[in-house]
């Protein structure tokens, strides 16, 4: 068996738990007696030491041990998740985090010592719980049912030993089940075990008692004729056996078991719920099974997948244009359900790739939760729209910007809490991160109600930076100005802090956006807050586009951005500082004669001929764009480019057409 | 990647020999992925001169480069125009064409008889592995990671030609 081909199933499984682990201890921090949230931290922490042994990771093994060992007094209640507790546990999550991630770039984890301190802070926290709570050996006393009792009281009066017998199992025994099995059927020859503590269907989930030095101990309640040292040494013989302990059930233990049993009515409360709870536990898991209906699947096959699904559709075009022409109604028919059936195929594949959101959105309660720590600001962030759905591509590319954004709202945009308060807010500021969908469109929001963007501040920096004139200036609108902070070099804030401010963000925020086809507004109210909205296609792999002309070049324009199509005839074009313009309902558009633009060959415009406008809007603008002839409107499947040939950004994919020839498609974005 | 080559112990490199102009070049045949006729490529507007364009193969956008335009090979080929062929190479994960004036034929290569580059190209060896003496004829190999990088700077295509001349005049001299 060969560990590599697990490894992928490892980070995978890894980087979910390590997602649960993280927003479970970020609600662990709100209700630190929130037991059930405290059994899924330790199940994580447990999951994730068991493979981590699986496969020879001995760090994260170690910590996620440590971290076992100071869950289990929290959860059963025997100590309180303090905050300097839960810092710890946020400490070891980062730290698995820097673990698994050195085992995605690496195949194996960085030799890490701070590990070992990290599993000295844990000890120390867990032994300081042990000094507080010295009781923890009252759940290693075998307790007895009426129906043993009875028959303790049996053997006893007819002269035969009872004996509890406990066996401590080495701790670098691999299988402490087998030897614990095999402990059962040596005392099995000698007598009659009337209890085996813990359970057969418990040693084999794992479970075992645990003493001072031994992880896995069992207890045994044997009636026997066997001397003492008969027994020690039978069990001795097993291998790996490291510690047996023998002493004799007299009717006298019975009774002071029996009077502690009236004492402590509790104790067996206490044993009532914990059950209960476990069986919650199992009924959550039986419902999981039914829920998580899902199977990973490799995501280079889903795009080859992807891709053979665009093949099929542009080919079953061309079946359906050749099928029209031959004029066999038996072959229209079978065309029109093929038809059918790869476009259902279509769907299924491209909802295939959407990804909920949530995905990007989990991070950010931790990264709100840190940097405002940090800056001491109090922060209350609000997510919604979790469960919209996007392209896995887009996901994948989107989390840095956001990071960028909301960390501006938390260092720029929020003010600390006696400021707010001199302002007549609230001291705890909001921070609302909203997905949702517009049309074909999916908007993401940051918002924050904090100081807001002064537009007189930006304009004095934009002219102090030389972006603008101050002439210029005096004629932008607010959402000018504010497209001025998306340029490369712009930063408001004149001293740089380590969070953000160093001018290399928002223009960085908009190249990424616009790389993923998308748009990046920003509006702003002085002292009421900012609101930026990224808008993204909510699918990038396919399209509706309309096919045009270029001289004799074919390509692709995205539907969604296209306005109207006009014709116009040469002497509506006006020059304006050079530029050409054309009026279209009293507005002023400027327009690009694309043959130019795109340098096509052997373009000769004919002057006498109306130009055929396509007039496109983004960000708000409008730009007409020249183009020889219309073909028509297609679905297109978008096929990344090598970036590299083509340097300027006006190309954003190619596809491929019916006939099997390549159009490229043009990015509107960039263009205007 | 010679000095790699060596070190390995592999006694012999399997080669596809090309043309271009009238010089034999050759590639490690592990980074081809296939030979193809040549097609009609869709011009990417602004790109450099050599690009001649992208083309669909099987469903993939695949960019083809010229190899003699890259590489301001000024001859004629000597070989008819019906043996042109696209050439594709897969490097670095990327798929690229590379349009040759013909294929010849795959031979094996012993890796003793390759010689490294034979004159001082200062850091720009990297495209070359060396010259291949294979029954009389020199051959020039590529190191295609480097042969396709789109972003060429000129001193290695100086290099490039420089090669090509010593070749010639080694040529001749044989």
């Amino acid at each position: 068996m060969s560990l590599e081909e697990y490894l992928g199933l490892f980070i995978d499984e890894s980087k979910e738990n390590l997602q649960v682990l993280n927003g479970n201890l970020l609600k662990l921090e709100k209700e630190p007696e929130n037991t059930e949230v405290l059994n899924e931290i330790f199940r994580v922490a447990h999951t994730f030491k068991g493979m981590a042994k699986t496969m020879g990771f001995n760090y994260t093994s170690d910590l996620t041990h440590n971290m076992e060992n100071l869950l289990d007094p929290l959860r059963s209640g025997k100590k309180q998740a303090t905050g300097k507790v839960v810092d710890l546990l946020f400490s070891c999550l980062d730290k698995l985090e820097g673990l698994v991630d050195s085992i995605v770039d690496k195949g194996s984890e960085h030799e890490d010592t701070s590990v070992n301190e990290l599993v000295k802070d844990l000890q120390a926290a867990i032994n300081n719980k042990e000094t507080a709570e010295p009781d923890t050996s009252a759940c290693q006393k075998l307790e007895f049912n009426e129906y043993e009792q009875i028959v303790i009281q049996e053997a006893i009066s007819q002269g035969l030993n009872v004996k509890e017998i406990t066996v401590c199992i080495s701790n670098d025994c691999v299988l402490p089940g087998v030897r614990s099995f095999m402990v059962n059927s040596a005392l099995e020859n000698m007598g009659e075990i009337i209890k085996y503590q813990p359970s057969v269907e418990e040693i084999e989930s794992g479970v075992f008692l645990k003493t001072k030095d031994f992880d896995h101990a069992v207890k045994v309640l044997l009636i026997t004729h066997e001397p003492d040292e008969h027994i020690i040494d039978k069990i001795q013989d097993i291998s790996e056996i490291a510690e047996v302990e023998v002493s004799d059930i007299t009717a006298e233990t019975q009774i002071n078991q029996k009077l502690e049993e009236n004492n402590i009515d509790t104790t067996e409360e206490n044993q009532q719920p914990e059950e209960n709870k476990q069986e919650d536990l199992q009924s959550q898991k039986a419902i999981s099974k039914v829920v998580n209906q899902t199977i990973r699947v490799n995501a280079g096959r889903l795009d080859k997948l992807m891709n053979l699904v665009g093949e099929l559709v542009i080919n079953k075009t061309r079946i359906f244009e050749l099928s029209k022409g031959l004029e066999n109604n038996d072959l229209l028919n079978s065309v029109g359900f093929m038809e059918n059936i790869t476009g259902e195929i279509q769907e299924i594949v491209m909802k295939l790739r959407m990804v909920q959101v949530d995905q990007v959105f989990n991070r950010f309660p931790r990264l709100v939760r840190d940097i405002s720590k940090n800056l001491k600001k109090e922060v209350n962030l609000v997510i919604k729209g979790k469960e919209i759905e996007i392209d896995r591509a887009v996901v994948d590319e989107i989390g840095d910007p956001l990071v960028h954004l909301i960390r501006n709202s938390l260092d720029h945009g929020l003010e600390t809490p006696e400021e707010r308060i001199r302002n007549g807010k609230s001291a705890k500021g909001t921070i609302e991160l909203h997905a949702l969908n517009e049309g074909d469109n999916i908007l993401i929001k940051v918002i924050d109600d904090g100081k807001g963007i002064d537009p007189e501040r930006i304009k004095s920096k934009a002219i102090a930076k030389g972006f603008i004139t101050e002439e210029a200036a005096r004629s932008l609108d607010e959402s000018a100005i504010f497209d001025l902070v998306l340029k490369p070099g712009f930063s408001t804030i004149e001293v740089a802090t380590d969070l953000s401010g160093r001018g290399v963000g928002m223009d960085v925020v908009k190249s990424k956006v616009s790389s993923l086809g998308g748009t990046i507004d920003i509006s702003s109210k002085i002292n009421k807050g900012t609101t930026v909205t990224i808008t993204l296609p909510s699918t990038m792999a396919i399209i509706q586009a309309l096919i045009i002309k270029i001289g004799e070049e074919i390509y692709a324009m995205p539907l969604n951005c296209i306005n109207e199509v006009i014709d116009i005839t040469a002497n509506q074009v006006k020059k304006i500082q050079n530029k050409e313009v054309i009026t279209v309902r009293e507005k002023t558009i400027p327009l690009i004669r694309m043959p130019e633009f795109l340098e096509t060959p052997d373009y000769v415009e004919d002057p006498e001929k109306p130009i055929t406008v396509v007039i496109v809007k983004s960000h708000e603008k409008y730009l007409g764009i020249s183009v020889t002839e219309l073909v028509g409107q297609q679905e297109v499947v978008i096929k990344p480019i090598n970036k590299k040939l083509c340097s300027e950004h006006y190309i954003s994919g190619a596809t491929t057409l019916g006939n099997g020839e390549v159009a490229l498609i043009l990015n509107i974005n960039n263009l205007v | 990647m010679l000095e790699d080559l060596i070190r390995s112990g592999q006694k012999e490199l399997q080669v596809i020999i090309f043309k271009l102009g009238s010089e034999e070049y050759a590639v490690p045949i592990n980074c081809v992925q296939e030979i193809i006729m040549p097609q009609k490529a869709t011009r990417i507007p602004k790109s450099p001169k050599y690009v001649e364009g992208v083309i669909n193969l099987r469903g993939n956008i695949v960019p083809v480069i010229d190899g003699k335009k890259k590489f301001l090979l000024k001859e004629k080929s000597s070989n008819p125009l019906i043996d042109k062929r696209i050439m594709v190479l897969e490097v670095e994960n990327e798929t690229t064409g590379l349009i040759v004036d013909s294929v010849n034929e795959v031979i094996n290569l012993n890796v003793s008889e390759i010689e490294p580059p034979p004159i001082d190209l200062e850091e720009n060896t990297e495209i070359f592995c060396g010259i291949g003496k294979y029954n009389n004829r020199l051959l020039i190999l590529i190191n295609s990671e480097k042969f396709m990088t789109i972003h060429e700077e000129a001193k290695k295509i100086e290099a490039f030609s420089k090669v090509t001349d010593v070749i010639k005049k080694a040529r001749a001299a044989v």
